[in-house]
């Protein structure tokens, strides 16, 4: 990843374990390569029970970690939930847009029929549809 | 699946950064510090600083272990070496830091015998091949790197190897984030927690920012696919106006993390009271010193250390940038006198220091000079403006 010392840059390189050490002196010893095919020897010591075949994060030499692949949300899976979340956030958006174009609508001319109420002085419409406009008697 | 390719997968990329821009329409201008300098490497190696929305800004901080290192200590060490009959071993980029009289590379080149391994281990290797020498290794790292140190000190009291000592740097993650919040230097929205010290303190070593500061954390791998993907879920974490340790780089982190390294720390080294971290200063309880029980190999128990304390040069401002006060390009010696072929500060030397970083991918296209560079605010601001200057 960097071209500087990997132990400083804090690097850590998943390698799949291939060999385990039969010297007694040596038994938390382990060899294995990474993706690019290159040898690694490094302390298993800190992990519990490495299998051959495991895949590790090695750092410095140690092994610090298992590699789980089972719990990895693959790309695929985070582009779909990417998708999906930008869809979401599209249909909230048009939903928003439309709220906002209904609200802009303008509003019909104010007619003075019993049923509007009376937008200066606030007080509640009249049922009375039978009265007659004063300006027409 | 291959877990380092596939997660540099450019369609992946373009989702992900759709989805944090739709996030980020609903958000103020928000701040993420990247605690690991391993991420600031990506951002800059990837030139998300360009592709993320304007209103979200990365903080770069203090997570590179070279850079956070006082002078005084690059002192120390200097003059450990040039003790007789010593061989002092170090990492590589340790090599390259600035002293007050120069670096380890300049005190081997006058003689002193300093040589560069890539694990502890080593270290311990030339110990047993040169019995009539006393072998320091000149520890330093976060939690990723404590593990081995830890091992071969294990290692050295197994093989009763008496002529190997470890002068510890190492140091912690928790109070230097702490001490950032404490501050006013900075307003954070939320963290991106480094990956590799998270799989041996685990996502609960980040409880403490979710319960004392209310600030959200995601943990996360050091890919492009995984740092964006962490950024979306922080994003989505201040947008839902959740706070939660969540976990992106779920390949190798878990809650509790590693509990055997964590054990093998508290065997071999006991938390100093205090200690100086360039920029922040001395933080309670925020490194390591061997334990008593391996205090036979505790250079600082066999060694006089003079202990020195150094000013970093005026004209260098590692300490504002590390505390993310500063972006590396508003150091007043950024890309002038100070440069990775001729460091002054220390950011400037680990590819995991921000300026490093920032110098090298070309995002670096001249200093500010007049009252409107000063108010650029991010990468994509400077580089508008020095495509104007180059217009004009």
């Amino acid at each position: 990843m960097t071209s500087s010392c990997p132990t400083c840059a804090d690097e850590a390189t998943a390698v799949t374990l291939q060999h385990f050490s039969t010297d007694p002196m040596r038994q938390n010893l382990a060899q294995g390569v990474d993706d690019a095919g290159n040898l690694f020897s490094c302390d298993v010591s800190l992990l519990e029970a490495p299998k051959l075949g495991d895949v590790v994060l090695v750092h410095a030499g140690v092994a610090l970690a298992f590699c789980n692949e089972q719990s990895v949300e693959e790309p695929a899976q985070l582009i779909q939930r990417s998708r999906n979340a930008t869809q979401q956030h599209e249909r909230n958006t048009d939903q928003q847009h439309e709220r906002n174009a209904t609200q802009r609508q303008p509003t019909a001319p104010i007619r003075n029929t019993a049923t509007q109420s009376n937008h200066y002085t606030n007080e509640p419409p009249s049922n009375d549809h039978n009265q007659q406009p004063e300006d027409e008697t | 699946m291959n877990l380092t390719t596939d997660f540099r997968d450019p369609e992946a990329v373009r989702t992900i950064l759709q989805r944090i821009s739709h996030t980020a329409e609903a958000l103020p201008h928000v701040k993420f510090m990247e605690i690991c300098g391993g991420h600031t490497h990506t951002i800059y190696r990837h030139g998300f600083e360009q592709l993320l929305p304007k209103n979200i800004e990365m903080v770069h901080g203090p997570g590179c272990p070279v850079c956070v290192l006082p002078m005084g200590r690059m002192d120390d060490a200097q003059h450990l070496a040039t003790q007789p009959d010593v061989i002092l071993t170090a990492f590589g980029d340790m090599m390259r830091v600035p002293g007050s009289h120069g670096s380890l590379l300049d005190s081997r080149a006058q003689g002193a015998d300093i040589r560069m391994v890539y694990s502890p281990l080593d270290a311990l290797a030339i110990a047993k091949a040169n019995p009539n020498k006393e072998i320091i290794f000149f520890a330093v790292g976060f939690e990723t790197t404590a593990p081995s140190t830890a091992l071969t000190l294990r290692a050295a009291r197994a093989q009763n190897v008496k002529n190997f000592t470890v002068f510890c740097n190492h140091v912690v993650v928790g109070p230097p984030i702490r001490a950032i919040l404490e501050s006013d230097d900075v307003q954070l929205n939320g963290f991106v927690a480094p990956g590799h010290v998270s799989t041996i303190i685990g996502q609960e070593g980040y409880q403490f920012i979710i319960d004392e500061f209310n600030k959200p954390v995601v943990t996360a791998g050091f890919e492009p696919v995984d740092l964006l993907a962490a950024i979306a879920m922080l994003a989505e974490q201040v947008a839902d106006g959740r706070c939660e340790v969540e976990n992106q780089y779920t390949r190798v982190v878990t809650q509790t993390g590693n509990r055997q390294a964590q054990d093998l720390l508290a065997e071999t080294f006991t938390l100093r009271d205090t200690f100086e971290w360039r920029g922040l200063g001395h933080i309670p309880q925020s490194a390591y010193r061997v334990s008593d029980d391996y205090a036979e190999w505790d250079t600082e128990n066999r060694f006089a250390i003079p202990g020195f304390l150094v000013e970093d040069p005026k004209a260098c401002q590692c300490g504002e940038v590390l505390r993310g006060a500063l972006k590396p390009w508003e150091c007043k010696v950024f890309g002038k006198s100070c440069t990775p072929e001729h460091p002054i500060g220390t950011c400037m030397v680990s590819s995991e220091g921000a300026c490093a970083a920032y110098y090298t991918f070309g995002q670096y296209r001249g200093t500010p000079t007049s009252a409107t560079e000063a108010k650029a605010t991010n990468a994509t601001d400077i580089r508008e403006l020095a495509t104007t200057k180059s217009k004009a």
